[in-house]
């Protein structure tokens, strides 16, 4: 009792929880791969508007697999949140490192050319995302995700392909392909760590 | 025989400590639900270590004081029974946290 009660640490162990089942890694990456295919074969409008699922969607999952195992939980609105801070904070330096490319590799003068070095400009805006999220809540795998999404837009971005959207295609098939991969490890090993409650041991009686 | 009856009003702040905050599965329960909106049973269980029966006795203290709100509810047939912090609870928590904090520094210093 004589030590501080850290309600951050309280928090972010809640917080923690809430992700510790994969579903919003296997959903953003299912995301991002049918985006990236959808770029790859010329046609990407149907799958963006596949994002008003997103929200229902995970939290069926939740209710499914997640809630029964560790209990649910609502979250507090309205307190100051790191995450957007980081989202924008990503998305600016994103516009920067992209102009900045633009300009150093001269592409202003060949506007076509632009298409090729989106992915660094997504790469940013997502391992901010996931840097974000990392610190947050605590879990490594995330870390792993900004690692690899900030490797993933150079790394695509430099290859000479063949089709304007190749580039950007390959980056989110790529990037969503990890994504879901490792939502899919984290969702198993949950499913092990968090067994359901037996028969008989529900909720408090009356 | 209160500190205060004893001439001891130096430790009037530590007999002011709230009981009912003060005791470690409460303290669990209140630390839980001040950083959330809310939260069902099973998650209190799983955050506190506590079995159910001293949890279910400890709610109903927190209850019966007006510290948490406790709805029972069903889910796709299933019940769920969901605690809230009230904003005296919140309050309560709030002043214990200062308590304690100014307690424990007069105690070390």
């Amino acid at each position: 009792m004589a030590e501080r009660i850290d309600l951050e640490r309280i928090e972010r162990n809640v917080f923690r929880d809430y992700f510790q089942d994969g579903l919003v890694d296997m959903l953003f990456g299912a995301y991002f791969l049918l985006i990236g295919l959808g770029l790859l074969g010329g046609s990407v409008a149907p799958f963006v508007v596949l994002i008003v699922f997103f929200a229902p969607l995970l939290r069926r999952l939740k209710a499914r697999f997640t809630y029964p195992r560790t209990g649910y939980v609502e979250f507090r609105q309205g307190d100051p949140q790191a995450l957007p801070w980081f989202v924008l904070g990503s998305v600016v330096l994103g516009l920067v490192a992209l102009v900045a490319v633009l300009i150093a590799t001269s592409v202003i003068a060949q506007p076509d050319h632009w298409y090729r070095w989106m992915p660094i400009f997504f790469s940013i805006c997502l391992a901010g995302i996931f840097l974000g999220l990392a610190l947050r809540v605590g879990l490594v795998r995330y870390y792993v995700d900004a690692g690899v999404a900030l490797a993933g837009g150079p790394t695509f971005a430099l290859l000479l392909l063949p089709g304007k959207l190749a580039n950007i295609g390959l980056f989110f098939a790529a990037v969503g392909a990890v994504f879901l991969a490792s939502g899919v490890f984290a969702f198993v090993r949950f499913l092990r760590e968090y067994p359901l409650p037996t028969e008989g041991a529900g909720d408090v009686a009356d | 025989m209160s500190p205060t009856e004893m001439g001891n009003t130096d430790l009037q702040p530590i007999a002011d400590i709230d009981r009912l905050v003060h005791e470690p599965a409460r303290l669990m329960i209140l630390a839980v639900l001040y950083v959330v909106e809310s939260a069902d049973f099973t998650f209190l269980l799983r955050q506190t270590g506590l079995t159910r029966g001293n949890l279910s006795s400890h709610m109903t203290k927190l209850e019966d004081a007006g510290y948490i709100e406790v709805k029972k509810e069903f889910v796709d047939k299933i019940p769920r029974t969901l605690l809230h912090l009230t904003d005296k609870g919140r309050q309560a928590f709030q002043a214990y946290r200062k308590d304690m904090l100014q307690v424990l520094e007069d105690v070390a210093s």
